[in-house]
Protein backbone atom coordinates (compact mmCIF):
# COMPACT_ATOMS: atom_id res chain seq x y z
CA UNK A 1 0.00 0.00 0.00
CA UNK A 2 1.30 3.27 -0.72
CA UNK A 3 2.31 6.14 1.85
CA UNK A 4 -0.61 8.54 2.37
CA UNK A 5 -0.28 11.59 1.07
CA UNK A 6 1.10 14.39 3.06
CA UNK A 7 -1.24 16.94 4.59
CA UNK A 8 -1.52 20.40 2.92
CA UNK A 9 0.95 23.32 4.84
CA UNK A 10 4.28 23.07 5.11
CA UNK A 11 6.22 20.55 6.01
CA UNK A 12 7.11 20.26 9.62
CA UNK A 13 10.68 21.16 11.21
CA UNK A 14 13.29 18.39 10.10
CA UNK A 15 14.06 15.29 12.60
CA UNK A 16 11.08 15.71 14.20
CA UNK A 17 8.39 13.09 13.78
CA UNK A 18 8.83 13.01 9.95
CA UNK A 19 8.17 9.49 9.31
CA UNK A 20 4.43 9.75 11.38
CA UNK A 21 2.81 12.69 9.36
CA UNK A 22 -0.21 11.79 8.20
CA UNK A 23 -1.04 9.45 11.12
CA UNK A 24 -4.22 10.66 12.11
CA UNK A 25 -5.70 8.54 15.78
CA UNK A 26 -8.81 9.14 17.44
CA UNK A 27 -7.78 9.49 20.96
CA UNK A 28 -10.27 11.17 23.01
CA UNK A 29 -9.60 12.55 26.95
CA UNK A 30 -11.29 14.63 29.26
CA UNK A 31 -9.67 17.97 28.45
CA UNK A 32 -9.23 17.23 24.92
CA UNK A 33 -12.31 15.88 23.55
CA UNK A 34 -11.26 16.29 19.70
CA UNK A 35 -9.20 14.38 17.71
CA UNK A 36 -5.19 14.45 17.75
CA UNK A 37 -3.57 14.60 14.61
CA UNK A 38 0.57 14.64 14.84
CA UNK A 39 0.50 16.63 11.37
CA UNK A 40 -1.68 19.32 12.10
CA UNK A 41 0.46 19.40 15.83
CA UNK A 42 3.28 19.74 14.12
CA UNK A 43 2.09 22.65 11.94
CA UNK A 44 1.58 24.41 15.37
CA UNK A 45 4.31 26.51 16.63
CA UNK A 46 3.72 26.35 19.73
CA UNK A 47 3.67 22.80 19.73
CA UNK A 48 7.08 23.04 17.81
CA UNK A 49 8.56 25.53 20.27
CA UNK A 50 7.30 23.16 23.15
CA UNK A 51 9.23 20.03 21.57
CA UNK A 52 12.85 22.28 21.24
CA UNK A 53 12.35 22.84 24.71
CA UNK A 54 11.95 18.94 25.67
CA UNK A 55 14.62 18.03 23.25
CA UNK A 56 16.96 20.81 24.38
CA UNK A 57 16.38 20.48 28.28
CA UNK A 58 20.18 19.40 29.94
CA UNK A 59 18.85 17.24 33.30
CA UNK A 60 16.05 15.17 33.81
CA UNK A 61 14.15 17.57 36.05
CA UNK A 62 14.12 20.21 33.23
CA UNK A 63 12.72 17.76 31.25
CA UNK A 64 9.84 16.28 32.97
CA UNK A 65 8.82 20.43 33.31
CA UNK A 66 9.09 20.93 29.65
CA UNK A 67 7.03 17.65 28.65
CA UNK A 68 4.86 18.88 31.37
CA UNK A 69 4.66 22.13 29.28
CA UNK A 70 4.42 20.13 25.91
CA UNK A 71 1.34 17.70 27.33
CA UNK A 72 -0.57 20.76 28.01
CA UNK A 73 -0.13 21.77 24.31
CA UNK A 74 -1.63 17.75 22.56
CA UNK A 75 -3.86 16.50 25.51
CA UNK B 1 18.77 10.65 23.74
CA UNK B 2 19.44 6.74 25.23
CA UNK B 3 17.07 4.41 23.75
CA UNK B 4 17.71 0.79 23.40
CA UNK B 5 18.00 -0.44 20.71
CA UNK B 6 17.73 -4.15 20.97
CA UNK B 7 14.23 -3.48 22.25
CA UNK B 8 11.75 -3.04 19.54
CA UNK B 9 10.36 0.16 21.62
CA UNK B 10 11.33 2.68 24.19
CA UNK B 11 8.08 2.85 26.11
CA UNK B 12 6.11 0.34 27.22
CA UNK B 13 2.42 0.72 28.43
CA UNK B 14 0.69 -2.44 29.53
CA UNK B 15 -2.48 -3.02 32.18
CA UNK B 16 -2.01 -4.82 35.34
CA UNK B 17 -5.12 -6.53 35.69
CA UNK B 18 -8.34 -5.69 37.89
CA UNK B 19 -7.25 -8.09 41.08
CA UNK B 20 -3.74 -7.30 42.26
CA UNK B 21 -1.30 -8.91 40.44
CA UNK B 22 -3.15 -12.19 40.07
CA UNK B 23 -4.44 -11.21 36.89
CA UNK B 24 -1.18 -10.01 34.86
CA UNK B 25 -0.25 -11.73 31.90
CA UNK B 26 2.88 -13.34 31.18
CA UNK B 27 3.44 -10.64 28.41
CA UNK B 28 3.11 -7.81 30.57
CA UNK B 29 5.50 -9.74 33.14
CA UNK B 30 8.10 -10.28 30.64
CA UNK B 31 8.21 -6.92 29.31
CA UNK B 32 8.04 -4.90 33.26
CA UNK B 33 11.21 -7.36 33.39
CA UNK B 34 12.92 -6.00 30.39
CA UNK B 35 12.07 -2.60 31.43
CA UNK B 36 14.80 0.03 33.03
CA UNK B 37 12.25 1.96 34.56
CA UNK B 38 8.51 0.88 35.83
CA UNK B 39 6.18 3.52 36.41
CA UNK B 40 3.16 2.41 37.91
CA UNK B 41 -0.64 3.46 38.97
CA UNK B 42 -2.72 0.71 41.03
CA UNK B 43 -3.16 0.93 44.51
CA UNK B 44 -3.97 -2.85 45.26
CA UNK B 45 -2.85 -4.33 47.85
CA UNK B 46 0.48 -5.87 47.19
CA UNK B 47 0.89 -5.09 44.07
CA UNK B 48 4.37 -2.45 44.44
CA UNK B 49 5.57 -5.13 46.68
CA UNK B 50 5.55 -7.93 43.90
CA UNK B 51 6.83 -5.63 40.78
CA UNK B 52 9.95 -4.63 42.61
CA UNK B 53 10.77 -8.21 42.07
CA UNK B 54 10.64 -7.72 38.41
CA UNK B 55 12.01 -4.53 37.97
CA UNK B 56 15.26 -2.44 39.26
CA UNK B 57 13.87 0.60 39.88
CA UNK B 58 10.20 1.21 40.62
CA UNK B 59 8.42 4.97 40.82
CA UNK B 60 4.94 5.11 41.98
CA UNK B 61 2.87 7.24 40.12
CA UNK B 62 -0.16 7.33 42.79
CA UNK B 63 1.89 9.63 44.46
CA UNK B 64 0.82 12.69 42.25
CA UNK B 65 -2.70 11.85 43.18
CA UNK B 66 -2.92 15.15 45.28
CA UNK B 67 -6.64 15.86 45.56
CA UNK B 68 -8.49 19.28 44.21
CA UNK B 69 -6.28 19.26 41.53
CA UNK B 70 -7.71 18.75 38.00
CA UNK B 71 -7.11 15.32 36.93
CA UNK B 72 -5.48 16.28 33.56
CA UNK B 73 -2.91 18.45 35.45
CA UNK B 74 -2.15 14.97 37.65
CA UNK B 75 -2.04 13.08 34.04
CA UNK B 76 0.36 14.71 32.20
CA UNK B 77 2.37 15.20 35.70
CA UNK B 78 2.64 11.11 35.15
CA UNK B 79 2.97 10.97 31.36
CA UNK B 80 5.65 13.70 31.40
CA UNK B 81 7.96 11.18 33.96
CA UNK B 82 7.58 8.32 31.73
CA UNK B 83 8.59 10.39 28.68
CA UNK B 84 11.11 11.72 30.52
CA UNK B 85 12.65 8.30 31.42
CA UNK B 86 12.40 7.06 28.07
CA UNK B 87 14.54 10.22 26.71
CA UNK B 88 17.33 8.96 29.30
CA UNK B 89 17.27 5.13 29.55
CA UNK B 90 14.74 3.38 27.30
CA UNK B 91 13.02 1.10 27.41
CA UNK B 92 10.74 2.11 30.04
CA UNK B 93 6.99 0.51 31.10
CA UNK B 94 4.38 2.33 32.11
CA UNK B 95 1.68 0.18 34.20
CA UNK B 96 -1.57 0.85 35.14
CA UNK B 97 -4.45 -1.69 37.08
CA UNK B 98 -6.63 -2.63 34.63
CA UNK B 99 -6.35 -1.98 30.86
CA UNK B 100 -3.66 0.71 29.42
CA UNK B 101 -6.59 2.19 27.46
CA UNK B 102 -9.56 1.89 29.06
CA UNK B 103 -10.56 5.28 30.30
CA UNK B 104 -6.76 5.48 31.30
CA UNK B 105 -5.33 9.20 30.19
CA UNK B 106 -2.00 9.02 30.88
CA UNK B 107 -1.58 6.27 28.36
CA UNK B 108 -3.24 8.35 25.54
CA UNK B 109 -0.46 11.68 26.45
CA UNK B 110 2.20 9.17 26.26
CA UNK B 111 1.57 7.73 22.87
CA UNK B 112 1.03 11.55 21.72
CA UNK B 113 4.33 12.97 22.99
CA UNK B 114 6.39 9.50 21.96
CA UNK B 115 4.87 10.26 18.50
CA UNK B 116 6.23 13.91 18.47
CA UNK B 117 9.66 13.00 19.59
CA UNK B 118 9.78 9.71 17.88
CA UNK B 119 9.81 7.63 20.57
CA UNK B 120 8.66 3.75 20.17
CA UNK B 121 5.36 2.65 22.03
CA UNK B 122 4.15 -0.88 22.51
CA UNK B 123 0.48 -1.04 24.20
CA UNK B 124 0.30 -4.49 26.14
CA UNK B 125 -3.74 -5.22 26.88
CA UNK B 126 -4.61 -5.80 30.44
CA UNK B 127 -7.86 -7.39 31.95
CA UNK B 128 -10.00 -4.60 31.84
CA UNK B 129 -13.26 -3.56 34.08
CA UNK B 130 -15.07 -4.29 31.41
CA UNK B 131 -13.62 -7.91 31.34
CA UNK B 132 -14.32 -8.48 35.13
CA UNK B 133 -17.68 -6.61 35.05
CA UNK B 134 -19.34 -9.18 32.58
CA UNK B 135 -17.75 -12.06 34.83
CA UNK B 136 -18.72 -10.59 38.24
CA UNK B 137 -22.57 -10.41 36.56
CA UNK B 138 -22.28 -13.62 34.37
CA UNK B 139 -23.27 -11.49 31.51
CA UNK B 140 -23.10 -12.10 28.04
CA UNK B 141 -23.52 -9.25 25.64
CA UNK B 142 -24.05 -11.62 22.80
CA UNK B 143 -27.55 -11.59 23.77
CA UNK B 144 -28.52 -7.93 23.60
CA UNK B 145 -25.43 -6.12 22.74
CA UNK B 146 -23.59 -4.03 24.96
CA UNK B 147 -23.38 -0.03 25.14
CA UNK B 148 -20.54 1.19 27.23
CA UNK B 149 -19.99 5.24 27.95
CA UNK B 150 -18.61 7.42 30.40
CA UNK B 151 -21.31 9.24 33.07
CA UNK B 152 -19.90 12.75 32.12
CA UNK B 153 -19.35 12.32 28.78
CA UNK B 154 -23.08 10.96 28.40
CA UNK B 155 -24.70 13.65 30.42
CA UNK B 156 -22.49 16.24 28.57
CA UNK B 157 -23.69 15.13 25.36
CA UNK B 158 -26.84 13.63 26.27
CA UNK B 159 -25.74 10.60 24.53
CA UNK B 160 -29.12 8.57 23.25
CA UNK B 161 -29.26 4.85 25.77
CA UNK B 162 -31.08 2.02 24.15
CA UNK B 163 -33.29 0.33 26.63
CA UNK B 164 -32.98 -2.59 25.13
CA UNK B 165 -29.59 -3.25 25.03
CA UNK B 166 -27.38 -3.57 28.06
CA UNK B 167 -25.82 0.00 29.37
CA UNK B 168 -22.64 0.09 31.21
CA UNK B 169 -21.36 3.65 32.32
CA UNK B 170 -18.05 4.19 34.10
CA UNK B 171 -17.29 7.21 36.76
CA UNK B 172 -20.57 7.79 37.75
CA UNK B 173 -19.83 8.28 41.84
CA UNK B 174 -17.20 11.28 40.24
CA UNK B 175 -19.65 12.23 37.33
CA UNK B 176 -19.09 16.04 36.36
CA UNK B 177 -16.23 16.42 38.69
CA UNK B 178 -12.66 17.54 37.13
CA UNK B 179 -10.82 17.73 39.97
CA UNK B 180 -9.55 14.74 42.18
CA UNK B 181 -11.87 14.32 44.90
CA UNK B 182 -11.21 13.06 48.60
CA UNK B 183 -13.09 9.86 48.28
CA UNK B 184 -16.19 9.90 49.65
CA UNK B 185 -17.65 13.23 49.32
CA UNK B 186 -20.20 13.19 46.14
CA UNK B 187 -22.08 16.12 45.13
CA UNK B 188 -26.43 15.15 45.25
CA UNK B 189 -26.70 17.89 42.86
CA UNK B 190 -24.85 16.18 40.30
CA UNK B 191 -26.01 12.64 40.40
CA UNK B 192 -29.46 13.79 40.51
CA UNK B 193 -29.00 15.05 37.21
CA UNK B 194 -27.17 12.11 36.01
CA UNK B 195 -30.34 9.91 37.67
CA UNK B 196 -32.60 12.44 36.04
CA UNK B 197 -30.55 12.08 32.67
CA UNK B 198 -31.24 8.12 33.08
CA UNK B 199 -34.89 8.66 33.83
CA UNK B 200 -35.38 9.89 30.18
CA UNK B 201 -34.49 6.26 29.12
CA UNK B 202 -35.23 3.85 32.16
CA UNK B 203 -38.15 3.46 34.32
CA UNK B 204 -37.82 5.01 37.48
CA UNK B 205 -38.02 1.35 39.30
CA UNK B 206 -36.28 -0.36 36.77
CA UNK B 207 -33.14 -1.83 38.59
CA UNK B 208 -29.39 -0.76 37.80
CA UNK B 209 -25.89 -2.99 39.04
CA UNK B 210 -23.65 -1.21 41.22
CA UNK B 211 -20.02 -3.16 40.65
CA UNK B 212 -17.74 -2.81 43.05
CA UNK B 213 -14.78 -5.44 41.66
CA UNK B 214 -12.63 -7.16 43.77
CA UNK B 215 -8.89 -5.80 44.05
CA UNK B 216 -7.29 -8.54 45.64
CA UNK B 217 -7.94 -12.39 45.26
CA UNK B 218 -9.46 -13.00 48.94
CA UNK B 219 -11.50 -9.72 48.54
CA UNK B 220 -15.14 -10.31 47.08
CA UNK B 221 -16.73 -8.26 44.34
CA UNK B 222 -19.60 -6.06 45.88
CA UNK B 223 -23.06 -5.66 43.53
CA UNK B 224 -25.37 -3.45 44.92
CA UNK B 225 -28.89 -3.37 43.00
CA UNK B 226 -29.94 0.32 42.89
CA UNK B 227 -33.65 1.07 41.54
CA UNK B 228 -32.80 4.01 39.02
CA UNK B 229 -35.26 6.39 41.09
CA UNK B 230 -32.69 5.97 44.03
CA UNK B 231 -29.27 5.75 42.21
CA UNK B 232 -27.86 9.31 43.34
CA UNK B 233 -29.11 8.66 47.35
CA UNK B 234 -27.86 5.45 47.09
CA UNK B 235 -24.71 6.54 45.51
CA UNK B 236 -24.16 9.81 47.88
CA UNK B 237 -23.36 7.59 50.60
CA UNK B 238 -21.37 4.96 48.39
CA UNK B 239 -17.33 6.03 49.11
CA UNK B 240 -15.82 3.65 46.49
CA UNK B 241 -15.17 3.19 42.78
CA UNK B 242 -17.89 1.09 40.78
CA UNK B 243 -19.42 1.00 37.58
CA UNK B 244 -23.19 1.02 36.94
CA UNK B 245 -24.77 -1.84 34.49
CA UNK B 246 -28.28 -1.16 33.80
CA UNK B 247 -29.92 -4.10 31.86
CA UNK B 248 -32.10 -4.15 29.06
CA UNK B 249 -35.48 -3.24 29.49
CA UNK B 250 -36.72 -6.06 27.45
CA UNK B 251 -35.53 -8.07 24.59
CA UNK B 252 -35.64 -6.45 21.44
CA UNK B 253 -38.28 -7.70 19.09
CA UNK B 254 -37.26 -9.25 16.09
CA UNK B 255 -37.91 -7.31 12.71
CA UNK B 256 -36.84 -9.31 10.14
CA UNK B 257 -38.58 -12.78 10.60
CA UNK B 258 -37.82 -14.55 8.16
CA UNK B 259 -34.14 -13.80 8.51
CA UNK B 260 -34.44 -15.04 12.03
CA UNK B 261 -36.10 -18.34 10.95
CA UNK B 262 -32.77 -19.00 8.68
CA UNK B 263 -30.74 -18.83 11.83
CA UNK B 264 -33.51 -20.91 13.73
CA UNK B 265 -31.91 -24.56 14.60
CA UNK B 266 -33.37 -27.10 13.22
CA UNK B 267 -34.07 -30.24 14.76
CA UNK B 268 -32.81 -32.42 11.51
CA UNK B 269 -29.85 -33.95 13.77
CA UNK B 270 -33.19 -36.31 15.14
CA UNK B 271 -32.95 -38.46 11.80
CA UNK B 272 -29.84 -40.96 11.62
CA UNK B 273 -27.61 -41.00 8.91
CA UNK B 274 -27.75 -43.72 6.43
CA UNK B 275 -25.10 -46.14 6.85
CA UNK B 276 -24.31 -49.55 5.69
CA UNK B 277 -26.32 -52.70 7.28
CA UNK B 278 -22.94 -54.40 7.93
CA UNK B 279 -20.99 -51.44 10.05
CA UNK B 280 -21.31 -50.66 13.18
CA UNK B 281 -23.13 -47.50 14.73
CA UNK B 282 -20.39 -45.19 15.71
CA UNK B 283 -21.05 -42.43 18.52
CA UNK B 284 -23.11 -41.71 21.53
CA UNK B 285 -25.53 -44.35 21.72
CA UNK B 286 -29.54 -44.07 22.41
CA UNK B 287 -30.37 -44.07 26.06
CA UNK B 288 -31.84 -47.31 26.51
Amino acid sequence: MPPPPPPPGPPPPPGIGVNLIGHHDWLNSFGNWGDFAIGEALRDPTVVSALKVVQQASSTTERIAALDSLMGQIG
Amino acid sequence: MNTHTSFPYDIAIVGLGMSGVHQMTREVEATIRRSRHLFVTDVANGVIDHLRALCPRITDLTKHHATSSHRVLLYRKMASEVVAAAMDAAPVCFASYGHPKMYCYPSTLIQRAAELLNLRTVLLPGISSLDTLLTDLGIDPGADGLQVYEASDALIRQRPLQADVGCVIYQVPIVLEADNRIPGQHSRDRLRRFQDYLLKFYPAEHVALFVTTKTHPLLETITQRIAIRHLADRLLINSTMGSLYIPPVEHRAVFEQELAERMTLREHVSKPPARRADRPAVGPKPPR
